[in-house]
């Protein structure tokens, strides 16, 4: 019996879909091989029947150093460097480099152009060039001491990641990366698959000579940093209740601060006898 | 450097820093190597480093963020230690001792023997100096940048940093009660790595090399980019937000201490005096150095060395990290020396109860839910609303 399949680019698992993609039957997020597509359909094709295939993508230079940034977090030790010279080698067969090899199986398990379906979707944008600079040089760090995903999970994942993640300029990709986006089009074009969403925004460029995870931060982030790794010594409740404590000073009116700084003295501020 | 004579066997020599002018390397040395010191005849007084909490309940200073003031029977103990070394040579070093005001320096005279007191202080050139103090400050809290704080050191012959590092006034106010005959001042050669240790042998007699200075146990001055992220951290953490034990226990020993485990990046540059600071400092220096010639200390060590240039000497260097940032490997350096410093205790409360009192959030039975503020931080926050209000007025 046909069935309907989602398959998406790792970074677009959240990504919102258009209404005509109706609810599949099989909903899988690849993995960076572009092998991955036949591992995770494997069987489902031996029926013979013809399934429509929806592949959701978005721009190369929001999944990529997302992808990177999220495997790192995940225990990867990898460079951002070394991780691109890996997906990006000339002989790669990744989804990244190229999609194009991605979508002609696609087809084929399909059985026909018509039935495959690209979408273009808003993922997550990429992580902050300074965010990804702290990130490798912790998790090298840590790695270093010797210290567990548990203890990275809770002093960096958990606390840091979250409030830098998004914080400054993002951190980009090199132009070999919008090349192979580039290939995704074209294949696309040249089997005259069906592309919804902005196509351009698969191949868009990101920032110039961001592709490089800086070497250094603003002093104020690094002091960010130090003050979300003292905060993640302790229940995030603690944290929650002594802000909200501290930030009601701040609430108070002007008539309720000088009414608070005209009250009466404690009897011993004021140095009365208390016998 | 030529021979010096050592001090006669049953003294005590006081080491008072001040701070930044080598103390820890040799407080180092004497704590890692006491046995082979004694069999030598000398003692090295208290059980750590330095007995930093004795000498601060002999001089009454606050002392360092988050520390607990002790009672001044730790440092009648120390007296009674001291005492039982006999004819032994004794060492007391600790750099707060720099900090002591009169009665203090009295009471200590008094206490270790004025027959046996010999007192021994460093003099480094001052703008090698004040960046050192200033970073020192600031891994104690201070918020202020370099340069405003060095204008005020400056203008203000009252500034602490005169009363803790000053050539004549630190050594004067010892020289007034125990005698200018029972100081030894020692210049700084900061050429010479093991100067200092070489000089402490001498003048206690004990073998050469014994005290050279042992891989880990200098104190390196922070780089600029390293300091200028915790004086960042200290404006958004400011007490009496964030309670003082804090600071002591996830910044002192654990981000600053986890920097210095590794050297300075040649990139990010040392914290330096700037050009317009050099002249009145290098006046006050000679005048310094014409009044302590004159008041006939010992010297060890050339007192020309105290002259400050009148103009910056300062290699360029293209690689140099922009001011205001930071390195990424050392910011995670920092952090994870905060995360070595949790893992190794239990966690304590990070926050204060706004009530002033000094109690950890949540300690005061009954509080929660109706807090009541410090008259000083209503003030600060009426004060800063009026500030924001005013600038809104000029900018309207």
């Amino acid at each position: 019996m046909a069935e309907s399949w989602i398959v998406r680019l790792p970074g677009t698992e959240s990504a919102g879909l258009p209404a005509d993609v109706g609810p599949a039957r099989r909903d899988v997020t690849l993995g960076d091989d572009v092998t991955s597509v036949d591992t995770l359909l494997g069987g489902s094709d031996v029926d013979g029947e013809q399934h429509a295939v929806t592949l959701v993508v978005a721009a190369w230079a929001d999944l990529v150093p997302r992808r990177w940034a999220s495997r790192v977090l995940a225990g990867d030790e990898s460079s951002y460097e070394a991780w691109l010279e890996e997906m990006f080698a000339a002989e790669a067969e990744t989804v990244w480099n190229r999609p194009d090899l991605l979508l002609e199986r696609l087809v084929a398990r399909a059985g026909s152009a018509e039935r495959v379906h690209v979408v273009v979707a808003q993922a997550d944008p990429a992580p902050s060039a300074e965010a990804a600079a702290l990130l490798q040089a912790t998790r090298r760090e840590y790695a270093r001491r010797g210290w567990g995903q548990d203890v990275f999970d809770q002093y960096f994942v958990a606390t840091v990641w979250p409030r830098r993640q998004r914080r400054g300029a993002p951190l980009g990709v090199p132009e070999r990366a919008v090349g192979a986006a580039r290939r995704l089009v074209e294949a696309a074009e040249a089997a005259a698959v069906r592309v919804t969403g902005a196509r351009a925004e698969i191949s868009k460029q990101g920032p110039a000579g961001g592709d490089v995870i800086p070497r250094a931060v603003s002093a104020a982030t690094g002091a960010d940093v130090l003050t979300a790794t003292i905060e993640a010594t302790v229940d995030p409740a603690e944290v929650a209740a002594g802000h909200a404590a501290w930030r009601r000073t701040e609430d108070l009116s002007w008539r309720e601060l000088v009414a608070l700084l005209r009250r009466p003295r404690t009897r011993r501020a004021a140095g009365e006898r208390t016998t | 450097m030529p021979d010096i004579q050592p001090l006669a066997p049953g003294t005590r020599l006081v080491h008072i820093g001040p701070y930044k002018t080598g103390t820890t390397a040799v407080q180092h040395a004497f704590h890692t190597r006491r046995e082979q010191v004694a069999d030598e005849g000398v003692h090295y007084a208290g059980r750590g480093i330095q007995p930093y909490r004795q000498v601060i309940a002999l001089t009454g200073a606050k002392g360092r963020r988050g520390h607990v003031p002790a009672d001044i029977s730790v440092w009648e103990e120390l007296v009674a230690e001291i005492d039982d070394a006999g004819d032994q040579r004794v060492v007391l070093s600790c750099e707060s001792l720099a900090n002591a005001h009169r009665p203090a320096i009295e009471r200590l005279y008094a206490d270790l023997g004025p027959e046996r007191v010999h007192v021994v202080r460093m003099l480094r050139r001052y703008d090698k100096m004040l960046p050192s103090k200033w970073q020192q400050s600031v891994m104690g809290g201070l918020k202020t940048s370099f340069d405003p704080w060095l204008k005020n050191v400056i203008a203000d012959p009252d500034h602490d940093f005169w009363f803790q590092h000053g050539n004549t006034d630190l050594t004067d106010r010892w020289a007034e009660v125990v005698g200018p005959e029972n100081i030894t001042l020692v210049v700084v050669d900061e050429t010479d790595r093991d100067f200092l240790s070489r000089t402490f042998e001498q003048l206690l007699d004990l073998s050469p090399g014994l005290l050279k200075p042992v891989a880990g146990g200098e104190n390196r001055s922070l780089a600029r980019g390293e300091v200028e992220m915790l004086r960042r951290f200290n404006q958004i953490v400011t007490p009496p937000k964030w309670r003082g034990e804090v600071h002591e226990r996830y910044i002192r020993f654990g981000a600053s201490r986890s920097m210095k485990t590794q050297p300075r990046n040649p990139d990010d540059p040392s914290v330096a005096t700037p050009e317009w600071a050099y002249a009145p400092l290098a006046e006050r220096a000679e005048r310094e150095i014409a009044a302590l010639r004159a008041a006939g200390f010992r010297v060890i060590g050339d007192l020309d060395l105290l002259h400050v240039p009148t103009r910056a000497e300062r290699p360029a260097n293209p690689t140099e990290l922009e001011p205001g940032t930071v390195l990424a490997d050392v910011v995670a350096l920092a952090a994870s020396g905060v995360v070595k410093a949790a893992l190794a205790k239990p966690p304590i409360p990070l926050f204060a109860d706004p009530d002033g009192s000094g109690q950890a959030l949540g300690d005061g039975a009954g509080r929660r839910g109706a807090p009541s503020y410090s008259r000083r931080e209503i003030a600060r926050v009426l004060g800063r609303r009026a500030v924001r209000k005013l600038k809104g007025v000029r900018r309207g």
